[in-house]
């Protein structure tokens, strides 16, 4: 490539981050939106009868030869196509239509649970996108349609091959566009991709960003972007050996791939993989893994989100750079434990071979890249609401045991319904979004002759979000203190005093805030609950099959629902008032960790993690000064290295103080930068909602020194 | 039965030595310096901080008090004798509002123990420890030997943070069980030293030069407090007896905060030094040049870090 294409990365970032709104693209290069969706809907109007997969390729295959495309001249990558997202329509009326007569979204007449049909938390398997490209997989779904062993097995390779043959012509169209446009940075990947696999690394990352795009025209989001540095090694290497590419070029590429993720603004972020165990048991962090995270850190934005797998075998300073990145507040992080998640896969049946792909799907969902559909909002449970429901039911229990058995028994009817519920919605994935893209990449897909929405996926499982651990193990240690310890008041009191919102009993809340025993102190009186009450939940979960030929998983984590579901929950024995946040993931209720961040780990250690298949994740936030120093990234090393030895699955971090946030909230132009860690994303303060502002604070000044 | 009384223990502690530690706050210390922001460390006596801007005039801790120190008056407003008080702690836990805390319960080394390897897994894991701080450690030699023994048993870093000024006997009972002490030097001058400190650093010096000979590694603290120890020669004659010292890891400096001051108010004192301002960053920088020249090394330290460090209490 020519020097003068080089250097220009921070000089056209701003019309990068700005490509999609409006995506510019050619007026004569295709048909115009409303044009594309009468035709595209007239042939799904006349072929009614045919099998849906067939009418779901044929659409996306008409929408990739036909619809508007552009390529910007200034950029690396080329992608512009002006869909009007037609697909996700007829998905929803499809939804709409195939789920006619299944009953509302809640389960046992309780809100606690909700089921859902989640196609949107995948991997593909990116070594196919790599290894054979668009046309090789196009030709290798034309060589299976001829010794189909099935009907139903004949239409799926028809339909990959149809999909993969019209993706293949998308490029094509591309290249065009490229060399009429004078786009010279892409011209030359774009001619090699539409006829073969990658051969380079631009090329490798050009192809990963495609197929992400026409998966998600497909669909179906692509919730992982796989193992950066093991998918895209052998390119830079071969590359910077034969003296294609230099470093620093290389680097600027990786810029650019990841500004074409952010400039998405998909307000969860994209996630991408470093690291782990490789072939062999040797570490895979090299010399890529390190030029992406100098771009990380270069680049200073929210998305795309990093995880780094750790292990025993880890190289110190891989894990130190990316405490480096955490320390000055660039926090999109998340931190994996190789060791414990290898020990979980084995539980789960997965085979040795299979672990190495492990990849966080979304935020922090373990999967096996390309051979798990893990669906791991497959249905949400809001665990503290149970305790409504409890009191409700019971009368005057004599014990803190005879509250847990109710719960449990309580909890028990709830899920076992949501999960009846999520298997019927499973069932219709088959008719709501057949997937020929995603399943063209899956080998199991292509032996078994079957999409991914009928169990062509190696592993087929569902994972369940349980929400508000940390309120429920708080609630029965305050019911137990308050009640049965201390006598303070009788259990009809205690209902009455939460169907009333605390009111006129504050003393009594207090006193169950500031005395009973709280999660996240490593103090029995409270642990031992969540302790009990994960595991109890675990097992019911685990050991339920799916619709799709594999089990629900449970995951310990809330993500944002701490604040949507704590809405909707009333006021909790722990001292909550109605409508405030639950525990968010692993957390001790906000400010309700006083001992500080080592205990909060030492309780968090406690539960057993490979009970976790759907994942769990423990926020860290930290002060600027306990981190500060040339000793501060080697702190937050620490601190991760303690919570894998405790069995920890995945551990992220916030740093900020009170006042930075409050006076970015007076002055938000003034902070524009300031980056917090959501949940499993990064967002900037500044743009989160007043109430989610109210979280970080109160949870931040729970940690100020007095 | 050894016993000593404990200002605080603070978990990761991340500045008083290496690694991830936990640092026991003893209560009690032979000098009583003008700059102190932990003034309830100075007493070896149980005391009773009353944190008045947390207060909301309840009365829970009213009845809890066996000598009517506390009480509402007309207006409903909180009343706290002092004089009345003979700090037992019992208002503590009847305070919901963390507007009353006892500060010096008496524990022995196992109890103190206990608490410190709490963290012991996070030690090992980041090469840290226990550090034992004060008030002045050394006036609890028998305390802090046996606890810096059974803490060794864990094969975790040990230091000790001490003012100096204390018995050689106090040092030499300790030291074969330290890895590391964090050493105060204050005022390089004496007379200036008996004035802001209420005691001579003659003691201090010469044990320095003392411990220096021993191997023991020592990191050295000076307080930064405008106007008071600042000055050119002050800093020119701390690096020139300083860069004589073997064993001598470095310098870190400890930028003076006014946020001692309210606690002040807390035990019913009044600020020893009100009037003292926190050191610019360019004071700062001059004094670490300076330091530097004597061929010290001097640890990267900001005021933030220092307001972090000197907050026992809470």
């Amino acid at each position: 490539m020519q020097a003068s294409l080089w250097n220009t990365f921070d000089s056209v970032r701003q019309e990068l981050d700005g490509q999609y709104a409006p995506m510019r693209v050619a007026e004569d290069t295709g048909l115009p939106v409303a044009e594309l969706e009468i035709q595209a809907r007239r042939y799904v109007e006349e072929h009614r009868g045919e099998p849906r997969i067939r009418t779901k390729a044929a659409v996306v295959s008409f929408i990739l030869e036909n619809a508007r495309i552009g390529v910007d001249t200034f950029d690396w990558f080329a992608d512009h196509i002006a869909t009007g997202d037609i697909v996700r329509k007829l998905q929803a009326e499809w939804y709409a239509e195939a789920s006619h007569g299944i009953p509302a979204r809640q389960a046992l007449g309780h809100a606690c649970a909700v089921p859902n049909l989640d196609l949107s938390h995948t991997s593909p398997d990116w070594r196919s996108v790599l290894r054979y490209g668009p046309a090789g997989i196009r030709d290798r779904a034309l060589d299976a349609v001829t010794t189909a062993k099935d009907e139903e097995a004949r239409e799926f390779y028809a339909a990959v091959a149809r999909v993969y043959g019209s993706f293949c012509t998308y490029i094509q169209r591309l290249a065009a566009e490229a060399e009429r446009t004078k786009a010279i940075r892409v011209i030359d990947a774009l001619n090699a991709l539409a006829v073969g696999p990658a051969q380079t690394f631009h090329e490798a990352l050009q192809i990963s960003y495609l197929y992400n795009q026409v998966q998600e025209i497909d669909g179906v989001f692509v919730r992982s972007q796989g193992i950066f540095d093991s998918l895209y090694l052998d390119y830079y290497r071969r590359d910077l050996a034969e003296g294609r590419l230099t470093r620093a070029q290389a680097k600027e590429l990786v810029k650019f791939y990841f500004e074409k993720y952010a400039a998405q603004h998909f307000p969860v972020g994209n996630n991408v993989c470093f690291g782990g165990w490789k072939q062999g048991g040797r570490d895979a962090c090299c010399e890529l893994t390190e030029l992406a995270f100098e771009a990380f850190a270069e680049r200073k934005s929210i998305d795309p989100k990093l995880s780094l797998r750790l292990n025993p075998n880890t190289p110190e300073h891989y894990l130190l750079a990316a405490c480096e990145c955490v320390k000055r507040g660039q926090t999109g992080i998340v931190f994996a434990n190789d060791e414990v998640a290898y020990e979980m896969f084995r539980r789960r049946g997965k085979a040795e071979e299979d672990l190495i792909d492990f990849v966080p799907i979304g935020c922090y969902e373990p999967a096996i890249m390309g051979r798990e559909l893990s669906c791991s909002m497959s249905a949400l449970c809001n665990m503290p609401r149970i305790f409504e429901y409890v009191f409700a039911e019971l009368d005057a229990p004599e014990s803190v045991e005879a509250v847990k058995g109710c719960y449990k028994r309580l909890l028990r009817g709830v899920l076992e319904e949501a999960m009846a519920q999520t298997r019927l919605r499973e069932e219709l994935w088959r008719v709501v979004n057949p997937s020929p893209v995603i399943s063209g990449t899956m080998d199991s897909c292509f032996e078994k002759g079957r999409d991914v929405s009928h169990a062509g996926t190696k592993y087929s499982t569902s994972g369940i979000m349980c929400a508000g651990l940390g309120t429920v193990a708080d609630s029965f240690a305050a019911i137990d203190y308050l009640v049965f310890q201390k006598k303070l008041c009788t259990w009809g009191e205690l209902r009455g005093v939460l169907e009333q919102n605390w009111e006129g009993f504050e003393e009594l809340r207090l006193i169950a805030r500031k005395r009973a025993p709280k999660w996240g102190n490593n103090d029995d009186g409270a642990d031992a609950f969540a302790v009990e009450l994960a595991q109890y939940t675990a097992e019911l979960i685990n050991n339920t099959p799916n619709e799709r030929g594999g089990h629900f998983q449970m995951g310990c984590w809330s993500i944002d629902y701490s604040v949507k579901f704590g809405v909707e929950t009333k006021a909790t024995p722990d001292g909550r008032k109605s409508g405030e946040p639950l525990a968010k993931n692993l957390d001790a209720s906000i400010a309700m960790d006083r001992r500080g961040v080592t205990a909060m780990i030492n309780s968090a250690g406690r539960l057993d993690h490979t009970d976790f298949p759907d994942g769990a994740v423990l926020d860290v936030m930290l002060h600027p000064s306990a981190v500060r120093g040339a000793e501060g990234a080697r702190l937050i090393a620490g601190l991760i290295k303690t919570y894998f030895k405790k069995g920890g699955l995945f551990i992220h971090f916030n740093v900020f103080d009170v006042d930075a946030l409050k006076r970015a909230r007076v002055e938000p132009e003034n902070y524009a930068s300031l980056q917090v860690r959501v949940c499993g994303w990064n967002a900037r303060f500044i743009d989160l909602s007043p109430e989610m502002q109210d979280c970080f604070i109160a949870e931040a000044e729970g940690k100020q020194p007095v | 039965m050894i016993e000593a009384p404990v200002a605080a223990v603070k978990p990761m502690a991340v500045h008083d030595g290496p690694g991830i530690r936990s640092t026991l706050f003893l209560k009690g210390c032979p000098l009583s310096c003008c700059w102190c922001h932990n003034p309830e460390t100075i007493a070896p006596e149980p005391q009773l901080l009353f944190r008045d801007i947390r207060c909301v005039d309840c009365g829970r801790c009213a009845p809890s008090c066996p000598n009517q120190a506390h009480g509402l008056d007309e207006s409903g407003k909180h009343v706290f004798d002092r004089a009345r008080c003979v700090a037992c702690g019992a208002c503590e836990e009847a305070c919901l509002h963390d507007a009353l805390q006892f500060c010096g319960r008496p524990m022995t080394p196992s109890q103190a123990a206990e608490q410190l390897l709490e963290d012991v897994d996070f030690f090992r894991v980041s090469g840290g420890g226990v550090t034992i701080s004060g008030g002045e450690p050394l006036l609890y030699p028998d305390f802090c030997a046996e606890l810096l023994e059974i803490v060794g048993r864990e094969r975790v870093h040990r230091a000790l943070d001490t003012s100096g000024f204390a018995d050689w006997a106090a040092f030499s009972r300790v030291l074969s069980e330290t890895d590391l002490v964090l050493f105060d030097v204050k005022h390089i001058d004496d007379e200036a030293h008996r004035r802001y400190t209420g005691g001579s650093n003659k003691p201090i010096l010469d044990n320095l030069e003392r411990l220096a000979d021993t191997g023991v590694p020592i990191e050295i603290r000076m307080p930064v407090i405008p106007g008071i120890n600042t000055s050119d020669d002050v800093i020119q004659r701390t690096g020139l007896f300083l860069s004589r010292l073997p064993n001598v890891t470095g310098v870190r400096l400890l930028p003076f905060h006014p946020y001692g001051t309210d606690k002040y108010r807390f035990l019913g004192q009044a600020p020893a030094l009100p009037e003292a301002r926190s050191p610019s960053s360019g004071e700062l920088d001059a004094i670490v040049k300076s330091l530097e020249g004597h061929g010290l090394n001097v640890f990267d330290a900001d005021v933030e870090m220092a307001q972090e460090h000197s907050r026992p209490a809470h």
